[in-house]
């Protein structure tokens, strides 16, 4: 945001209890289940506003998976119910000249003298983002979940068993890929939030040739070695051995993004491939789709993707490889709140990045809602492809 | 699929106005607006309107500025932004007015002349420096003892999340002002001379006139100047009226 004070505070407050405000983020959890089309009905070519009634109707009932989420009772404002949700078309560009710009909101707050705040922690390139978009992974860039749980399949109306075998030989992927080379085995009691969190007990020595399978870790974890978090000495030695992990994670990462087949050697990268392919087609380009709006953000100097989930890291990071996300996000771009919660990711990533820049949280579920309305942080819903079509144009004629 | 043209909620229209606000992209912003699309939700959506006003304000339309921040009522939620935006553009116009930028005492009379309208304002008196809950805290120390000791300041200071040198000024210009309202309210009586004035629990004075000017007069028939007396306490202890 570019102004702290007030200027930025009412966005999240608007959102709570305000009458005759229209929040209709959880309608779909009210349509009943029907008969499905995939949802390219034809959308009218004119710009008129319709009521969505109809266009909703064809989707089925919304994902069990996300019940949870959108539970009224507790938060009537968030979760208003009318009968139908309104969508709209952009109309043609206006041939009227628009007003020239006069003037700008003064920041008279003393915090931002000139353009480089000095109390911002700052690393190298983070001083020149002036845009984060903050992403959920799971249903919202990547369909994964609602594959096992058929939640998907019955609201797009695709064969149930079929999808669900699809999710289930992804999910052998992720795990192989996670024990296999990113150390799951040995991570998964102290998995951690961030991958750089457990970098100051690193020494940096070459990693060449070290052997972690006979490196101790494991003994000591056996031992029961309890892992609480970066900077507590449970052991000096283990800590290093934790942050040489980490820093392996990183090389695979950056090495093997563009190219998993290598890392995974055949015939586990054939079977990822085709794998990968019939998940496209089932879940009609959700992915691509996703990457379109990913692609256009990273490209675009001084805008970033930063990615907050809820699975642990090491499995989240193997997920990024498995569905090619690695060319838009670094790794060092990736966080896991599993152990403190989205509201808490977010307080880091805007402690990374400053108040002076703008965020927009792109997601599907209500964590994440929440955890953007208590921070100020504009939100994007993502339940359908039409939401992530409609975040793409937004991008591309530079509305966002 | 590239052929369908996405649709937008709501919700994200709101999204997006409101990152183009805050980037402060007023061409983008009232380019946006122009696309919707008309329709009754979006033109009575209070996002929407907020987000009219700052395209306006950006362009310099105060006119349609101030036409949309009185046009309805706005929910709490939405005061902060749309009250800052009044008067940013009451201050820029004052501004073209006076032909130089104005000081607080200039932003002050522009408040005083174009107060808020209660469509973005609740009517609470101005917003002070100071948490209500501090002044409660000082308040009430106050009228238990307006003299603080050093150590108690800093007690104070750290009730009410300040710092010394604030509860110090706070002490100092609360006793200030109520001289000035004592005096404002005490010389009136000290004007007849034949008035009494209780000095203590048990000696009053006469106020005499001597050599042209007002003094009081003891029982022990002395005579002292009204100055030294301090005259809240004069005031707070009172008077009756002998002739």
């Amino acid at each position: 945001m570019a102004y702290p004070g007030i200027w930025a505070n009412s966005y999240g407050q608007m959102y709570q209890g305000a009458p005759g405000n229209n929040n209709n983020y959880a309608q779909s959890s009210q349509y009943p289940p029907s008969a499905q089309t995939s949802q390219q009905a034809p959308i009218p070519a004119n710009g008129q506003a319709e009521y969505g009634a109809q266009y909703y109707a064809t989707q089925g009932h919304y994902p069990n998976y996300h019940n949870n989420y959108y539970v009224s009772s507790t938060q009537p404002a968030l979760t208003a119910t009318s009968g139908s949700q309104v969508t709209y078309q952009l109309q043609e560009p206006p041939n009227e000249a628009i007003g020239e710009i006069k003037y700008t909101i003064d920041d008279t707050d003393r915090r931002r003298a000139g353009k480089k705040s000095k109390k911002r922690d700052t690393e190298n390139g983070d001083s020149e983002i002036e845009r984060v978009f903050i992403w959920d992974l799971d249903e919202t860039i990547i369909i994964f979940h609602s594959l096992l749980t058929s939640s998907y399949a019955q609201r797009y109306g695709k064969d149930t068993n079929a999808t669900l075998q699809l999710g289930l030989r992804m999910e052998e992927l992720i795990f192989n890929l996670a024990d296999n080379h990113l150390f799951f085995n040995d991570l998964e009691e102290c998995d951690q939030v961030h991958c750089d969190d457990v970098a100051a007990d690193d020494n940096g020595q070459d990693l060449a040739n070290y052997n972690f399978q006979t490196d101790g870790f494991r003994t000591a974890n056996a031992a029961g070695a309890i892992c609480l978090g970066p900077g507590v000495r449970g052991g000096v030695d283990w800590m290093r051995k934790l942050a040489f992990r980490y820093r392996r994670i990183k090389e695979l990462y950056d090495t093997f993004k563009d190219n998993i087949p290598e890392l995974l050697s055949s015939p586990v990268g054939e079977a990822w491939r085709q794998l990968r392919t019939e998940i496209d087609q089932n879940t009609d380009n959700w992915c691509a789709l996703a990457l379109k709006a990913l692609g256009l953000i990273h490209n675009r100097p001084g805008c970033v993707n930063i990615m907050v989930t809820t699975t642990q890291l090491v499995p989240a990071i193997a997920k990024c490889m498995l569905y090619e996300l690695g060319p838009v996000f670094n790794i060092d771009n990736v966080y896991s709140a599993t152990k403190i919660g989205k509201e808490s990711c977010f307080e880091r990533i805007i402690q990374r990045f400053g108040k002076n820049v703008t965020y927009v949280c792109v997601g599907d579920g209500r964590e994440e809602e929440i955890a953007a309305k208590t921070h100020n942080v504009p939100f994007w819903p993502i339940s359908t492809h039409n939401d992530l079509m409609a975040l793409h144009q937004a991008l591309e004629l530079e509305y966002l | 699929m590239s052929e369908t043209r996405p649709r937008y909620s709501i919700e994200q229209i709101i999204c997006l106005l409101e990152v183009l606000e805050t980037s402060q992209n007023g061409e983008k912003l009232q380019e946006f607006l122009m696309r919707l699309p008309k329709s009754e939700e979006l033109e009575n959506n209070e996002a929407i309107l907020k987000a009219k006003a700052t395209a306006a304000f950006f362009r310099g339309d105060f006119r349609e500025l101030y036409k949309i921040l009185e046009s309805r009522q706005y929910s709490p939620a939405f005061h902060d932004r749309l009250q800052q935006l009044w008067l940013k553009a009451h201050y820029i116009e004052a501004e073209k007015v006076r032909g130089r930028p104005l000081g607080a005492v200039g932003k002050y009379r522009v408040r005083r002349k174009f107060p808020l309208p209660r469509t973005i304002w609740d009517g609470e008196e101005t917003s002070y420096c100071f948490k209500e809950k501090s002044r409660a805290v000082l308040r009430d120390w106050y009228l238990k003892s307006p003299y603080p000791s050093p150590r108690e300041k800093r007690e104070l200071a750290e009730m009410t999340d300040l710092t010394v040198t604030q509860v110090s000024n706070w002490f100092k210009n609360r006793r200030q002002r109520e001289r000035a309202a004592e005096a404002k309210g005490t010389t009136l009586r000290f004007m007849f001379s034949g008035i009494e004035l209780l000095l203590n629990e048990d000696e009053w004075a006469t106020v005499v006139n001597t050599r042209g000017t007002l003094e009081l007069a003891t029982e022990g028939n002395r005579t002292r100047s009204l100055q030294d007396y301090s005259k809240p306490k004069l005031a707070a202890l009172g008077y009756r009226a002998r002739y």
